[in-house]
């Protein structure tokens, strides 16, 4: 048992293993499907960062190159309207049309003037500075300067002259002209002696820039910025862009030094990383130094979320695809521990059975006789060879009251079912058998048992023997059981007619048959497991290999005569595989040794009380001859007393005058009395026992005498034989 | 077989000698029937002389006891011997009656 229990938490732990190794399969896939799949996101994003970075720097070299056509279209302007200028340069008035044409001349142009030295004109007082703008489709000329728009205080008027080229203006709003934000390009004009005539001058129009800048984008939702050196914008993306929100932000970083500046592979750009306070949206902003005058900074900025939304998109493609095929490899690999759980449950099962088995097939073993010590006039012995571990046949035998009753079965089917009804079936007999001295009403009894739980129609076949072992007078009865064999100088076949099987009709009537058996005779009762023994070739054993095979062995005990038996079995069916139970019983009936006897003595007296004192004088002489004790004596007087007393009073019906036979020996070892009458067939062993412990008053006034005799004597035997009862009392003799 | 009846202070002493078998057993119940009669008397049974009981002998003494016992009175089995006082016990009677040595 304790190695079954072992087995179990082997077995449990090897499951928990399984279970546990399986479940570490899973996540290591899962794991190392995650690695590549972030290590290819991380390589394809530092791939997409170098191809962003290529592209937000030829953004940015186009984009300059845009802003740098415009700024040279503005200059260029400045420069075609000088000659102009110079032409009608001592007209003050024709000024008025030169600023007109200057403005006229770009539709980008908010506004053109020509600001005089001090005292240019001196018809026109200190301050002279004609000035177009345009207002809507019109364009508007004034004379601006007066005593409070003193130009020549203006920083441009001053950083101009120092210049003496063209100089950009930071980015303002021209409170004088349009309102509008602009910057300004202005241009020196000197005369021949190189002394400063004028400065001349455009705005252009920062909305327009900017829209120019944002006409097309690299991401839908990045946008250019212009910046001036010293980090004022120049130009925001148009307040339409979905992104407008972000330009003060990315401006804000330009002027704080803290922010970490990476430069590009090329080293023609520098990118920064931003992040917007009011959306949390992440951006990279590339920005370059244009080239030339001014040296403004051109930024792009470019949003993660669009720059890398393919890669996302991939990224969540193939987390898809990796759970996807991680579920199946899970699922495939559960299926496969299952199967392989199954497969060892089974096994594990199919060893539990294996062991239950092997205690059953003990059990069923330990439940049949093998062999009855003490027992003088008859050798018995039983052999059962299962083919499986358990099987459905059965024998049994033991001694009750001088009678040998033995059984013999065979359950229809094979393992275990047939084991179970064959459990019962034997204790059914040894119950019924216990308390039933003829064979046909113990077969009765088991019928009606089987039959009520009989729900899988099963069906067993049994033959049922009472021997009596005095006399040898056997009673049988066969429940459609092969016919059991008869060694005397010759094997022959016992006669049995064959009822019904047990389990088949509740009200079949069992018919009891009866022989002698003289002494010597063998009873060989089989099972049809060994007439149908098969061997190799597919040939049966047959009845005439096993009526010489007991024949060869008659001299042999049963017990050698059984393995003699078996051996021949095994010998005949060589390699093939056993098909069914097979099962002998063998009884020899040795029979009273009459010759051992000491004496034996008869008396014969008819069924009347009074003739008692005649028996205790018989009984008494008996005794005295025997040898035994005087307490022994009475004891043995008093049983047979009571045992004739009983068959005087009612063997014979009431006025009828009939005898009581009363035979005695001794063999030295026992003291037999054999009584007999021709009285009705009463069995008194099976007379009910008085209940010895109730009180006086509850007591009936009889069945003492059995009861006396059953317990004074050591064996009691009744056998009704040729329309006499006889019963045999014995009393060991003490030695 | 032989038996006597003797009634003293109000006791009744029946003296049982000889083998009471089935044979003996009409002929002592007849003797004995004064015990049967008893109306709540001490009975003493002297059993000094009794050889041997048969199963009749005992309905006997079950018999005078279930009278006795219905009439308040008592049956005290005085000086039975082993082997009979053996037979009282394989029948159950040990526990029924007194016994007196």
């Amino acid at each position: 048992m304790s190695n079954i229990e072992l087995n179990i938490i082997t077995v449990r732990i090897k499951k928990f293993n399984r279970k546990a190794s399986g479940f570490y399969v899973v996540v290591v896939a899962v794991l190392l499907l995650e690695i590549i799949l972030v290590a290819q996101l991380y390589y394809t994003r530092r791939m997409m960062e170098d191809e962003l970075e290529r592209h937000a720097e030829s953004e940015l070299t186009m984009k300059a190159i845009l802003v740098k056509s415009m700024l040279n279209v503005t200059q260029n302007i400045l420069s075609d309207h000088q000659g102009d200028l110079r032409r009608h340069i001592h007209q003050p008035d024709t000024m008025f049309r030169v600023v007109r044409s200057l403005v006229d001349a770009n539709p980008y142009l908010n506004g053109g003037w020509v600001a005089f030295a001090p005292g240019f004109y001196p018809q026109k007082g200190r301050l002279f500075e004609p000035y177009a703008m345009r207002v809507g489709d019109e364009i508007k000329v004034v004379q601006l300067a007066n005593a409070e728009h003193d130009y020549t205080k203006n920083k441009f008027y001053e950083e101009t002259a120092l210049k003496k080229d063209f100089y950009w203006t930071q980015p303002y709003l021209d409170s004088d002209g349009t309102g509008a934000k602009v910057i300004t390009c202005n241009l020196p004009f000197y005369d021949l002696r190189d002394s400063l005539q004028g400065i001349m001058g455009v705005d252009l129009s920062l909305g327009w820039l900017a829209d120019t800048l944002n006409v097309r984008h690299l991401y839908p939702s990045s946008f250019l910025m212009l910046f001036t050196e010293d980090g004022e914008v120049i130009s925001s993306p148009p307040s339409k862009h979905d992104k407008y929100g972000d330009a003060d932000e990315v401006a804000a970083l330009f002027s704080d030094s803290t922010v970490t500046r990476v430069s590009s592979n090329s080293g023609r750009s520098e990118v920064m990383e931003f992040k917007s306070i009011a959306t949390g949206d992440q951006a990279y902003v590339y920005y370059a130094v244009m080239r030339g005058e001014p040296r403004w900074r051109i930024a792009v900025v470019c949003y993660d979320d669009e720059v890398y939304s393919k890669l996302y998109k991939l990224g969540y493609n193939l987390l898809f695809l990796n759970l996807l095929a991680v579920a199946i490899m899970a699922f495939i690999l559960i299926r496969f521990m299952r199967n392989l759980r199954r497969l060892s449950q089974a096994r594990l099962e199919q060893e539990l059975v294996n062991n239950e088995l092997s205690v059953a097939q003990k059990i069923q073993n330990a439940i049949l006789p093998k062999a009855l010590s003490g027992l003088e006039n008859a050798d018995v012995a039983g052999s059962i060879t299962p083919a499986k571990q358990v099987g459905g046949d059965l024998y049994d035998f033991f001694v009750r009251n001088e009678k040998l009753f033995f059984c013999i079965g065979d359950v229809s089917g094979k393992g275990i079912p047939s084991a179970l009804i064959m459990s019962v079936t034997e204790s059914l007999f040894r119950q019924a058998a216990e308390r039933e001295s003829n064979p046909a009403h113990i077969m009765a009894d088991l019928n009606r048992a089987i039959c009520r739980n009989n729900q899988t129609n099963m069906f067993v076949t049994m033959l049922i023997g009472v021997l009596d072992l005095p006399t040898g007078h056997l009673r049988y009865c066969n429940a459609g059981h092969d016919l059991p064999l008869l060694l005397t100088d010759t094997v022959t076949t016992l006669s049995a007619d064959a009822n019904l099987p047990l389990g088949v009709f509740e009200s079949t009537k069992y018919e009891m048959q009866e022989t002698h058996v003289a002494p010597g005779t063998a009873i060989f009762l089989y099972t049809d497991g060994l007439t149908e023994a098969i061997n190799v070739v597919r040939c049966q054993l047959g009845l005439d290999r096993v009526k010489s095979a007991i024949a060869a062995s008659s001299h042999k005990t049963m017990e050698e005569m059984l393995r003699y038996m078996l051996n021949a079995v095994h010998e005949f069916v060589g390699e093939a595989e056993q098909s069914d139970d097979l099962t002998m019983l063998a009884i020899r009936y040795i029979g009273g040794n009459e010759a051992s006897l000491l004496f034996k003595e008869d008396i014969t007296l008819p069924n009347d009380v009074k003739h008692v004192p005649q028996l205790t004088e018989f009984v008494e002489s008996v005794a005295q001859k025997s040898g035994c004790d005087t307490a022994t004596a009475m004891q043995v007087k008093l049983a047979v007393e009571e045992a004739v007393v009983n068959c005087m009073n009612y063997a014979y019906p009431a006025g009828h005058v009939g005898n009581v036979d009363v035979s005695a020996g001794a063999d030295g070892k026992h003291l037999v009395f054999v009584i007999t009458d021709s009285g009705v067939a009463f069995d008194p062993t099976e007379a009910s026992r008085a209940d010895t412990s109730l009180s006086a008053i509850d007591r009936p006034i009889g069945g003492l005498g059995i009861l006396l005799v059953r317990e004074l004597m050591d064996s009691v035997n009744y056998e009704r034989t040729d329309g006499k009862n006889v019963l045999t009392l014995k009393k060991i003799l003490k030695q | 077989m032989e038996t006597n009846i003797q009634k003293t202070d109000g006791k009744i002493i029946a003296t049982l000698v000889g083998e009471l078998n089935t044979a003996a057993a009409v002929e002592v119940e007849q003797a004995l029937q004064p015990l049967y009669e008893a109306k709540g008397e001490e009975i003493v049974i002297e059993c000094e002389g009794l050889e041997y009981i048969s199963s009749s002998g005992l309905r006997i003494l079950l018999g005078i006891l279930k009278n006795a016992l219905a009439n308040g009175g008592s049956v005290v089995m005085r000086h039975v011997n082993d082997d009979i006082k053996n037979v009282f016990k394989l029948t159950g009677f040990i526990s029924l009656f007194k016994f007196e040595d």
